[in-house]
Formats: C-alpha cells, structure tokens, sequence
C-alpha cells in the first residue's frame, strides 16, 4: 500500500520524507530525485515482506477467526506405564497411572472447508481412544464434532461440524518458507482463550523426533505449549503454513509443526475417504550417518539405511537385508526419509512398487506389492528398548541369563538404575504391570512376571511392553540392593516404510 | 520423582520429545559431520555471496531494482525507495533466508574447560536469578558453552567475557559439528568482550552494522541442561526487536551502552550475534537476564576493543574511579537525596583512585564532563573514556546538595581489575543499604540493613529491612570501616600489596552474623561477587 506515494518523496539516502517539488532532503541535503510516473512497474505483487505491522495483524487477526478450541471428554479409562525414583537414589520404581473417563482435555484447531475442522490426531482421539469431542468457534458458539477422520501416522486427524458459517483458512506453502520468515501460530495453549504467538522460522531442516511415525517438523522459535496442539502455524497472509503439534516447555522458543504440504496431503485424504490407508513395505530405516557407514561399509552417503526388516512383511519376500541403501522409488530419486515414507504411504495397498537401492556398490531394483500399513507397525522389541536405553542386551553362558551392556556415557540406563554388567533374572512388560508401586515384595508375591534366560525368551515377553502409547518394562537384576529396576517413556518411532 | 498424572495430551507428548531428543540429535549431529567431511571442498558460505554486501560496491554493474513494497524502479544507488521510502538494503524472503542460512554457518558454538579452584564459580547467567547463583564446584575441570560471531578478520572470533576468562583450553564448532581448537587472544571483563583465534576454513567474518533499530535476528547454538547431561541443540535463529539503545545499570559488564533487544534466549546463547534487517551485525549477546530481555554489546563498539585485543595490546583506558549509577529510592535514602535531576549519580568511588583523592563525594550528580551536559550513565560514560589517561585534566561538573561544583580530575591508565571497598561491593551486591548503628544497647548495635530493594539479590539472601550484621568473621562491626577493615586484613592475596591483576579468579568469604528483628541469630556465607560474577559500574 505504498503509505504516503503520492504525498511525499523520501530521501534516497537516508529515507527522511520530504514535501514533493524539494530539490534536497531536509535532513541530509541529499539530491531528492523527480518522481516519475513511468518508473512504477505497471503489473506488480507486493512482496508479504513488507507489509505493515497494522496490515499483518489484519491479517493474523482474520486468520484467528478460523481457529478453534477443541474440548475432548474421554469415555473410557486409559492406562499406562511411568516410572518414579525415591529421592536421591538411583533406583526406578514403575507403576500404571490412569486417566479417567470423563477427564477433560483442550487442544486447538481451524477449520479448511465447510465445517472441516483440521487438528491434531493426539486432540481428537487422546491415546487413540474414541472421545466426545466439542469444538467452540470464535463466535461463541460450541459445536458438537464428529471424527471425519483420522491418521495417527501424522498425528492428524478431520473434524466436522454441522454448520457452513464458520470462517476458513486457506492452505499456504511450507516448501516456499524462507529462513527468517515471520509466523504466528495461533491456538488456545493452556485453555486460557486464543492468543498468537510469533515464530521466527530457524529451520526448514525437517526436522525429526521420532514422536510421529510420519512426520518432517518446520521449527520455528514459537512458544508453543500445551493446547496450542492442532492449532495452525500462519504466514504473513494469514495462510496455513503449519499444525502446531509439539514444543519443548523449559526450551525457550522450540516449536515444531507439521509443514501444510504434509497436512494438505493426509487432510485430502481424510475428507475423500474418511482413513488414510497407507502403503506398507515392512522396512526400519535409518538416514545415513557416520555410525552405519562404518557398520555397513556404505558406499552412497544419501539416502536412507536398512536397518531391519518387519517379519511377514512384503520387504522381507522381496529379499531387502539390513545395509541396502534406499534412494529412490518408481524410477525418481528420494533420499528424505519423509519423502520415502510418503511416497510408500500415497500408493496405497496392493500396489506395485520399485524400490532403487545400493547394495554393496551395485543399484538394484526390486519390485513388491505393498501391504496396508498397520496402525502401529513395530519392529523388534528388543531392538526398541536397546535404542531408547542405549544398551546391549547379551546372552551370558556362565550365568544362563542376559546380561545388559553400557558402552555409551550418554546411556540413560543408568539413572533407571541399570548398569554395565546386570544381569537380567526375570522381567515385567507394562501390560502386566499393577496399579501399585512394583516395589521387590509386590514383585516376589504377586507378579507374573517372565523369566529371562535368553534373548529369545526376552524378546518375546517384550512384545507386552507397549501401553496407551507409553513403553514400561521392569526387571529383575541378580543384585542384592535394589533388585527391581523399572524404565518406562513414550514411545519413540523408528523410521518405518 | 513421579510423573504426575497425564492430564495434558502435549505435556506427555512434549516429555517425550525430551527423550527422544538427546538420540536424535545425536544421529542428527553424527550426520552433519559426514555430510561436511565430503563437502569439505566447498567453502561455508560467508559475507561474499551476500546481495545485502555486492548492492553498493563499487565498479558492479547493477540493475535497478524493483521497490518489493511500491513498485517504483529504483536506482541501484539508492538506499531507500524515493517514492514510498522502503528501505532497499533490507532482506526479504529468499534474500533474508540465504543470508540468514549463510550466517547461521558463520557463527560457532564454544566449549571452554576451566580449572575450578578451590572457590565458587558460577553457572552461566542465564537470568537474574542465576547471575546471583553459585555452586560448589570440586576442583577439576568443567566446561562452559557459549556461541561466538566470526569479526573483524578470518579466523577471530568474539564472544563474551566471562565465557573465555579463567580457561583452561578453548574449542570452536562449527553447525556442522567440525570441531578446532582456539586460543584466547584477550579477554576484556570492563566490557565483557573477549576474543578467541581459530583456523576455521571459509567462514568470513561477519560485517559491523550502523546503528541497529527495528528487527533483529538472533543465532546462537542453545544448549540445554539435563541433570549431569548436556544436550547440545543445533544453532537456533529467534527473532525479535531493538528495545533499547544505550542502555546501562545490566551489571554484566563495567563500561555499558548496550543495546536491548526482545529476545527470549536459551543457555548457550551468550556470544551469539544479532543480526539487522540487513544482514549485518548488529551486536554481540552479552547476557539475558530473563525472557524477552537480551543486552547486547552493539556492533561499532566491538570494533575497537576486538582489534586491540586481537593484536594483544593493552587496552589504555582512561580511570576516573567513580561508580556511575542511575539513582533510585535505595540510593535516594542513603543520600538523603530530595530533587532527582536527570544526570547519573556517583553511587561509590573506587579507594585510591583519582576521584577518591579529588573533591568527589558519592551521593554527587554527575552534570557535565568537559562542559558537555551529561544525562545518562552511558552518555557520561562514552564521554569520559574518551579522555586520555594521565593526559590533561577533565573539568566535571558536580551537583552536590542542590549546588554546582566543579573539580578537574586527571585521569589514569584503567587498572585490570577495580576492588571496591567490602562494604560499597556488599551493598551494591545486596542491593541494599547498610546504615551504622553505634547507640543504644550493645546487642541493638551494628550494621542495620536497610532500603531492601523488592526482588533484588539481597531479598533473595533472605535480607530483610531492619536486620542487623553484628559481626563479621566473629568480630563485631559497629562502623562501616571496621568493617572495610575487617575483610581487609582478612584477605591479603585480594587487597594486599601483591593483589591479583584479574587473571585469577578470587573471592573473598564472608560469614557474617545477621540478628533478625526476633532476636534470633543466623550467621550466613557470604561470597563477593564482583567482578566475578557482577561488574562494578566503574568509570
């Protein structure tokens, strides 16, 4: 809006206004040149960057009346695992904690159609438990919703409501986000009532946590906190650029959204069919690092790494092996993770597919039917909790049991109490573990719990260890002081294709 | 500890994260050093590709422009757009991003190891609260993280004080995980830049802007601290605004004009850059005392003291001795202060420096240096370092009482390191007044604190109005000078003849016994703080 063109001509060197007609700046004496109606370029976009602060909260604020608080009653009681430790000693005592039904949970959402509410899938159904879920517009009005659909992959999920007159947003471009690009994400964190926050964009590097299955994050230096999830991260125009899903609380401006590239994909998805039903190789992969160059002996250095293979899945017929380096599919090159996994997804099941590999030096081609992925795709268990705790379980002969190693200083397992040599009695996987605290009595008495003699046996009770999205595991150590040590976290996802 | 229940749907998602984290940025890291080991042939990118550097030089064939805001073709050579007075040297969109991507290469995160004597050392002040914090360090090394700006030439870079002094060794990493290994050119605690060398290939230093107003970017390499863990976060861009220009009264550093910006910075932060709009540099972190306050060394002061430094010359800085404060009730009561004009008050002087031995008193209004009027701490500050040591005298001119006085002080070479007298340093320290209690009966005698500023250090010593120090290292103190005395005497390696130069970092213990109004009796540790931990607005 060129504020003052026709008013004013501004000082080429020092930008003071001057009245038209001045032959020199007022301030610096600078020549002031004429203005010449010929020089302004006739068909012309305004670059968003250099909107007014009064324009761009028009537009934030406009954007705001899209946004909506998304209130959440669950039915039924969910449970899960979490650890406690004593004070000062480094012992862990694990017990299930619950919510109860008819708790209450707040997130945020906006709506894209008529009456389509987009927000997170951990806001829509918590814990992946069917919920009661009520949506307040702006207006005042409080909507009841119904889950249109849902992908837990991407921690999306489409709610409608039964009215066309809520205001919409528009999708904007994640892929077109700068550096330094300004953002608000909007949403109603701590159930205090909407407010925007600011964003600076700090990386477009996809960023990933591992709290997605799917998922590639924009970061952006947004104080996002609880009840901003689902809320929407907006450009300058008021765009969508982002779903708010995660931030860090104790580090100062750490926000992590789902781009809207990605969301605009699963959202279609979820309006035309109500699921996204994704395509499913059975492959655990890995970006490729310094750690398993050495390990494999890789030659390509972009791409994604075979770490393992599901068990009955398509990749397993098809003959991948761990070290194969994934770096394109039907013919076009893919070396991210996310475009991996949205590649497989987007084909869907009982598709063919050709994966382009590097084995040992040589491209091969292999082709595969896909599979549907299943909700909750799980690779080994073992391997599972040797990555989180940043252990080695072994088998020990002397000792006919398993024995855990630590070889990093930057293994937690130490403070749950686990350390270099224990050797593992018996164990207990959270779908089995108690309301109360499994302290060495509660264990010796009334537990039903697993021996664990090898590491057979111990992958297999692992398999109980998954609960209401959380990982709980408690063992027994041949020890005499604090025998019982117990480790529980949310779960992290490996890369699955 | 337990985890408390889940009643919030991000909370459990946002601990999560937490874990998760420390593994992935580990592989993340793991990776970038790959990924920079086979790109080692190409050179980080630095100042040269910038459009923000190429826009005016000279001899560069140059387009005009187009205004983004109006349209309007502008020449190459002008700095504004002459028909809406858009400022066409500022970045925008795929400009501002490869400038910023580029910048976020240039700066570096460092890692310094440092002995821990005997005595407290401190975290790195990440608020008010752990500016005032010290822990008991075992001797033994620990390391400090801080991130610094590549300035002035290839291979300098700058970074705060505190972070450089007292080390033992010194490491740059680059964002891409490259590690080298520094030496420390100088550290200059008075204005709390220091300066470390590292043969760091391709990264440019980073060029000074003019006078920084509007947005300004912040990047520093955030770390976060989780029990005996340190999780290093890749370098961060935040962005913000100037919101102060000249600043003082920061306690981070003794000469200060620094520039206030609303950023909220993680740990780890301190030495990294403010960018403008501009893409140049506009400042130097020098500390955040909370969230959405950073203080910043500006841009244009760097440039001489990072020079000196850099070529290992001392800094000859002129000394007055005189503590320059913004006057407050604290100050008003032990003044006994009525009107408040606007000019700095002399809060303490510095023993046996020029203003000591000259007609100066503190309680004085600082007026005018030289003749030129004078109304805020920097603004006498900047006017008085620009005088020359043992050079011709400097007339001030003082308000004292609601009268003129005038006195001419010559000044000397700025000592490395300013002592204050115990007890200005312990009430400056506590923020609060100390008021001599020499009647009545002998157990109602002794230093009476007074004048406890609301949410300063002493109210978080547990410092009330009305206590009474009674004694300090179990003799008692009626007298402010006794007390000075006291501590003196008590503490040869620090005040004696043979005093340290700075290069140590001494403190003095103090227990002192404090008489609650109850009668009741507490003797409480004490540790000095400056110029440690807090420095001494001297000039």
């Amino acid at each position: 809006m060129a504020a003052g063109a026709s008013e004013g001509v501004y000082c080429p060197v020092c930008g003071t206004r001057n009245r038209v007609g001045s032959g020199f700046c007022l301030k610096d004496g600078s020549p002031l040149p004429a203005l010449d109606p010929a020089r302004v370029v006739p068909v012309f976009t305004r670059d968003p960057a250099t909107y007014s602060p009064e324009e761009i909260q028009e537009a934030v604020h406009r954007a705001s009346r899209a946004v909506v608080r998304v209130r959440v009653k669950t039915t039924s009681t969910l449970k899960y695992p979490v650890v406690f430790q004593p004070e000062k000693e480094l012992i862990s005592i694990g017990q299930l904690e619950s919510v109860e039904g008819a708790s209450r949970l707040i997130g945020s959402g906006f709506t894209v159609g008529q009456g389509e509410i987009v927000t997170n899938a951990h806001v829509a159904t918590p814990f992946g438990v069917p919920a009661q879920v009520t949506v307040d517009a702006q207006d005042g009005r409080s909507l009841p919703a119904r889950l249109r659909g849902v992908d837990l992959a991407s921690d999306l999920a489409l709610l409608q409501v039964d009215t066309a007159s809520l205001p919409q947003l528009e999708w904007g471009s994640s892929d077109r986000l700068q550096l330094g690009d300004e953002t608000w994400a909007i949403g109603d964190p701590l159930d205090l009532g909407l407010s925007v926050t600011r964003g600076t964009i700090s990386t477009k590097a996809r960023m990933r946590t591992g709290l997605n299955q799917v998922e590639a994050f924009v970061h952006s230096d947004a104080f996002i906190t609880h009840g901003n999830s689902g809320g929407p991260l907006v450009d300058v125009l008021g765009r969508v650029v982002g779903v708010s899903d995660m931030g860090f609380i104790e580090d100062r401006g750490q926000g992590y959204s789902i781009p809207s590239d990605m969301a605009r994909l699963v959202v279609d998805r979820l309006r035309s069919a109500g699921k996204y039903e994704r395509g499913f190789l059975g492959l655990h992969v890995r970006q490729v690092d310094t750690d398993n160059v050495k390990k494999y002996g890789l030659k390509r250095t972009t791409g994604v790494v075979v770490e393992s293979v599901l068990k009955g899945a398509p990749a397993e017929a098809a003959g991948f092996r761990p070290g194969d380096v994934l770096f394109g599919i039907n013919g076009r090159q893919a070396i991210s993770s996310y475009l991996l996994q949205e590649a497989v997804s987007s084909v869907g099941p009982k598709a063919s597919i050709v994966i382009i590999l590097d084995r040992a030096g040589q491209v091969i081609e292999l082709k595969l039917t896909t599979a549907l992925r299943p909700v909750e795709p799980r690779i080994d268990p073992l391997l599972d909790l040797q990555s989180y705790m940043m252990v080695r379980f072994e088998e020990d002969p002397k000792h006919h049991g398993v024995v855990i190693r630590v070889p990093d200083s930057y293994s937690p397992a130490p403070r749950f109490g686990f350390n270099d040599g224990d050797i593992v009695d018996s164990m207990l996987a959270a779908q089995d573990w108690p309301d109360e605290p499994i302290t060495f009595e509660y264990y010796k008495k009334k537990a039903h719990s697993a021996s664990v003699s090898s590491l057979s046996e111990l992958r297999s009770a692992l398999g109980r260890m998954y609960m209401g999205g959380r990982v709980g595991v408690a063992f027994q150590i041949k020890r005499s002081l604090h025998p019982i040590a117990a480790v529980a976290y949310d779960e992290i996802w490996p890369i699955i294709l | 500890m337990r985890s408390g229940p889940s009643s919030s749907d991000a909370g459990r998602r946002e601990r999560a994260v937490r874990h998760a984290a420390r593994r992935v940025l580990r592989t993340g890291a793991l990776f970038l050093a790959l990924a920079a080991g086979l790109s080692s042939a190409a050179p980080l990118p630095g100042d040269a590709d910038s459009p923000a550097q190429d826009a005016h030089s000279p001899g560069t064939p140059q387009r005009p422009r187009t205004c983004p805001r109006c349209g309007y073709l502008c020449d190459p050579a002008w700095h504004f757009c002459v028909r809406c007075g858009w400022d066409m040297q500022s970045l925008i969109g795929k400009a501002a991003g490869d400038r910023l991507d580029a910048l976020m290469r240039a700066v570096v995160r460092v890692v310094v190891v440092k002995t821990a004597p005997k005595l407290q050392q401190i975290l790195s002040p990440k608020d008010y609260k752990s500016v005032r914090h010290y822990v008991t360090w075992n001797p033994g090394h620990r390391k400090a993280f801080a991130s610094a700006v590549p300035f002035l030439e290839p291979g300098l870079f700058v970074t705060t004080a505190r972070t450089l002094a007292w080390s033992d060794s010194v490491q740059v990493v680059t964002s891409n995980n490259m590690e080298y290994a520094a030496t420390v050119l100088g550290v200059d605690l008075a204005s709390g830049i220091g300066v470390v060398k590292a043969d760091v290939p391709g990264i440019e230093p980073i060029a000074p802007a003019g006078d920084a107003a509007g947005a300004v970017w912040a990047i520093c390499f955030p770390v976060v601290f989780e029990n005996d863990l340190v999780r290093y976060l890749p370098v961060s861009l935040h962005g913000g605004k100037v919101t102060g220009t000249r600043e003082s009264g920061t306690y981070m550093a003794s000469l200060e004009n620094l520039l206030r910006s609303n950023h909220t910075i993680p740990d780890g932060c301190l030495g990294g850059a403010l960018i403008d709009s501009r893409g140049a540099l506009a400042g130097m972190i020098l500390g955040s005392p909370d969230a959405g306050i950073t203080f910043a060394v500006p841009a244009r002061d760097l440039a001489s003291i990072v020079g000196s430094l850099a070529r290992k010359e001392p800094l000859q800085r002129p000394y007055f001795g005189m503590g320059l404060v913004t006057e407050d009730d604290r100050r008003r009561a032990r003044f006994g202060l009525n009107d408040a004009p606007a000019h700095p008050l002399v809060g303490f002087l510095a023993p046996s420096s020029p203003a000591a031995a000259a007609d100066m008193r503190p309680g004085d209004f600082l007026v005018a240096v030289g003749g030129d009027d004078v109304a805020t701490v920097a603004a006498a500050g900047t006017r008085l370092l620009s005088a020359t040591p043992g050079g011709p005298p400097v007339v001030l001119t003082l308000l004292r009482a609601g009268h003129q006085v005038q006195t001419s002080i010559t000044p000397t070479v700025r000592p490395a390191r300013i002592l204050l007298d115990p007890a200005d340093e312990l009430q400056e320290a506590l923020e609060a007044n100390l008021i001599e209690v020499s009647t009545g009966p002998t157990s109602r005698q002794g230093l009476k604190v007074a004048n406890v500023v609301r949410g300063g250090r002493g109210e978080d010593d547990e410092f009330k109005d009305g206590d009474l120090i009674v004694s300090v290292n179990g003799k008692g103190v009626r007298r402010l000078e006794t007390f000075n005395q006291i501590v003196r005497s008590e503490n040869p390696h620090i005040f004696g003849n043979a005093a340290s130069d700075g290069d140590t970092f001494d403190m003095y213990r103090l227990s002192l016994e404090v008489r609650a109004q109850g009668e009741t009796k507490d003797v409480r540790g004490y540790f000095s703080r400056f110029p440690g931990i807090l420095a001494p607005p001297v000039y």
